[in-house]
C-alpha cells in the first residue's frame, strides 16, 4: 500500500480525478499521509541492499547475462557508426573530388588559352614559311599581336583609372571633353588589352588560333574593342569553302553578318552556288598577305526564300559563345625588304 | 502507450552508455543515459507507484556499472519516490517545474551511486573531485532530459484535453 491512498471516490470527475494522472490529488481532501515510507519503496531498497552485498560470483553471473543481452544493440551501433563515418568521409571525399574538378577545369581553360597561342604562333609559322609570291618577296607581312580579353572587372577598373579606348583613329584630340554616359554598346563589345600601342588598328581581325573571332571596332591608346562575328554591324565579305581530300576548295562568296544572335548569317550568295551545312566560311579580308585561310565558322542552316535567287545560310562561330582568354590580332605591314628595294630603284 | 516506450528507451540508453564512451563529453560532465531516461519517466509518465520501475531502471544501470550491485538502485527509486511525491504534494507536471526538479534529482542519480562506491572504497577518487564531476555531470544530464520533458508534457496535455473534449 502506498502512502496515497485515492479511494474509489476519488476517481470520480467531479473529485478532481483526471484519466492518465492517478496520482492528481483531490485538492479538496488530501489522502491520508503516513510517516512510513510505502511499502513498495521499502522493498526496492531492501533488494538494493541484498543486491550490494551479494557475492561476487553471482553478481558478475548477473553482469555477464546483462552484457550478453546488450551486445547485440552495442553491435548495431558500432554499426550504425561506421557506417555514419564511412558516409561522412565518402561526403569528404566528394568535396575533395569537386575540388580537384575545379582545379581540372581551370588547368583545362589554362590549356586552351595556351593552346589557342600556340596554334596562333603555328599559324605565324607557316605564315612564314609559305611559299614565296614569284618575285621571291611578300609585299605585306602578317603578325599576330597576342592580347587578353578583358573581364568585367577589369574594365571598371580601367574606367576608373580614367582609361578611354578612343584615340586619333576616332577622331580624338588632347582638350576635348570626356563625357560620361552613352556606352552601352561599348559595354556589350568585349575588350582586349591591346591598343594603340601595340600598333593595332581599327579592322584588324581577332583570332583564336585560326579561327577568326571578330574585328577590331575601336582601337584605344591601350585598350581596343572586338566587335564579334555574331554582334550587330558585323559585315565582312566572306568564302564558302568545303574539305575536300585534305585541299580546300572555295564555292561562292557573300557577305557574312551579324546579327546579334548565336548564328550569323551570310547574304548575297546565289542559289545557284553549291552550299551545304557543314561548309567552311573562310576569311577574303586578308588574302594575299595571309595564305592559310582563317574560318569564321560552319554553314549550320541553308533555306531558300520562295522566288528568292539567294541562298539564306547561318553560320555558326567557329569560336564559341565564351570568350576567349587569349586571342591575336592580325596585323598587317609593309615588308620592309620590298620598300627597302623600292627606294633603291628610286635611287638608282 | 508511452509507457511501451520505457524498455527499447532503456535498451537504447544502455548501449548509448556502454558504446559512445567520451564521444559526448563535455569537460569534465558525463551525461547518464540512463539517468535521463529515468528522469524523463518520473517528470512525466511515471504513474503512482512508477518509483519501482525507476528503481527497476537503477538496477540495470547496475548490471552495466563497475562494481558491486544496488546502489543505482537504491538511489533511482529514491528519487522516483520523492519526485512522485513532488507531483503528488504540488499537483503539477508543467514544464517549468519539471526543470526545476531535473537538477537535484540527476545529482542524486548520478553523485548517490558514485558516493557510495566511494565511501565501500570501490573507487580512488577526491571527494571534491567527485563532488564537481558528479555536479556538472546533472547539470549535462538535466539539461539533456529538458526537452523531452517539454514534448512529453505536451504531448500529456493534448491528449488529456482530448479525452476531455
Amino acid at each position: 500500500m502506498t502512502m496515497f491512498d485515492y479511494g474509489p471516490s476519488s476517481k470520480s470527475r467531479d473529485s478532481g480525478y483526471m484519466p492518465n494522472r492517478g496520482y492528481t490529488p483531490n485538492r479538496g481532501s488530501m489522502p491520508v499521509r503516513s510517516s512510513i515510507p510505502p511499502l513498495g519503496l521499502m522493498a526496492m531498497l531492501l533488494a538494493a541492499t541484498i543486491a550490494m552485498f551479494l557475492p561476487v560470483s553471482q553478481a558478475a553471473a548477473l553482469k555477464g547475462t546483462a552484457a550478453r543481452l546488450f551486445l547485440p544493440g552495442q553491435r548495431q551501433f558500432a554499426r550504425a557508426r561506421d557506417w555514419t563515418l564511412h558516409q561522412v568521409e565518402l561526403l569528404s571525399s566528394a568535396r575533395g573530388i569537386s575540388e580537384r574538378q575545379s582545379l581540372l577545369a581551370e588547368e583545362l581553360r589554362r590549356l586552351k588559352s595556351r593552346n589557342c597561342e600556340l596554334e596562333a604562333a603555328f599559324a605565324l609559322s607557316r605564315l612564314e614559311h609559305d611559299a614565296p609570291p614569284p618575285d621571291g618577296i611578300p609585299l605585306l607581312l602578317a603578325e599576330l599581336v597576342p592580347a587578353r580579353v578583358l573581364g568585367r572587372q577589369a574594365r571598371v577598373f580601367l574606367q576608373r583609372t580614367d582609361l578611354i579606348d578612343r584615340g586619333g583613329n576616332s577622331g580624338l584630340f588632347t582638350g576635348d571633353l570626356a563625357i560620361a554616359g552613352g556606352g552601352a554598346l561599348k559595354d556589350e563589345m568585349p575588350q582586349i588589352d591591346q591598343g594603340a600601342d601595340g600598333a593595332l588598328a581599327v579592322d584588324d581581325l581577332a583570332l583564336a588560333g585560326r579561327r577568326v573571332w571578330g574585328r577590331l571596332s575601336e582601337v584605344g591608346p591601350r585598350t581596343a574593342s572586338v566587335r564579334r562575328m555574331t554582334d550587330v554591324g558585323f559585315r565582312e565579305v566572306a568564302q564558302v569553302a568545303h574539305w575536300d581530300n585534305a585541299r580546300w576548295r572555295a564555292t561562292a562568296r557573300g557577305v557574312l553578318e551579324g546579327t546579334g544572335e548565336p548564328l550569323a548569317r551570310m547574304r548575297m550568295v546565289a542559289t545557284t552556288e553549291p552550299v551545304s551545312v557543314g561548309d567552311y566560311v573562310l576569311a577574303t579580308s586578308v588574302d594575299g598577305a595571309v595564305s592559310a585561310p582563317l574560318i569564321y565558322g560552319c554553314v549550320a542552316r541553308v533555306e531558300r526564300g520562295a522566288g528568292k535567287t539567294h541562298w539564306d545560310i547561318w553560320i555558326e562561330p567557329a569560336v564559341g559563345p565564351d570568350e576567349p582568354g587569349i586571342v591575336s590580332v592580325l596585323r598587317l605591314s609593309l615588308n620592309p625588304k620590298r620598300a627597302g628595294a623600292l627606294d633603291a630603284k628610286e635611287m638608282r | 502507450m508511452m509507457k511501451l516506450f520505457l524498455v527499447p528507451a532503456v535498451y537504447v540508453a544502455v548501449v548509448l552508455d556502454t558504446s559512445l564512451g567520451s564521444a559526448l563529453d563535455v569537460g569534465l560532465a558525463a551525461p547518464d543515459m540512463l539517468a535521463v531516461v529515468a528522469l524523463i519517466w518520473s517528470l512525466t509518465i511515471a504513474p503512482v507507484r512508477g518509483y519501482l520501475v525507476t528503481g527497476v531502471v537503477g538496477f540495470v544501470s547496475d548490471l552495466v556499472s563497475p562494481g558491486r550491485l544496488g546502489a543505482d538502485m537504491a538511489c533511482y527509486a529514491m528519487v522516483g519516490y520523492l519526485l512522485s511525491l513532488l507531483h503528488t504534494r504540488f499537483g503539477s507536471r508543467r514544464p517549468l517545474v519539471s526543470a526545476l526538479w531535473a537538477w537535484p534529482a540527476a545529482a542524486i542519480l548520478v553523485m548517490g551511486p558514485a558516493m557510495v562506491r566511494r565511501v565501500m572504497g570501490e573507487v580512488d577518487i577526491h571527494w571534491v573531485a567527485l563532488t564537481v564531476r558528479g555536479l556538472s555531470s546533472a547539470t549535462y544530464t538535466a539539461a539533456m532530459t529538458l526537452p523531452a520533458v517539454c514534448v512529453a508534457v505536451w504531448i500529456n496535455r493534448m491528449r488529456r484535453r482530448r479525452q476531455w473534449v
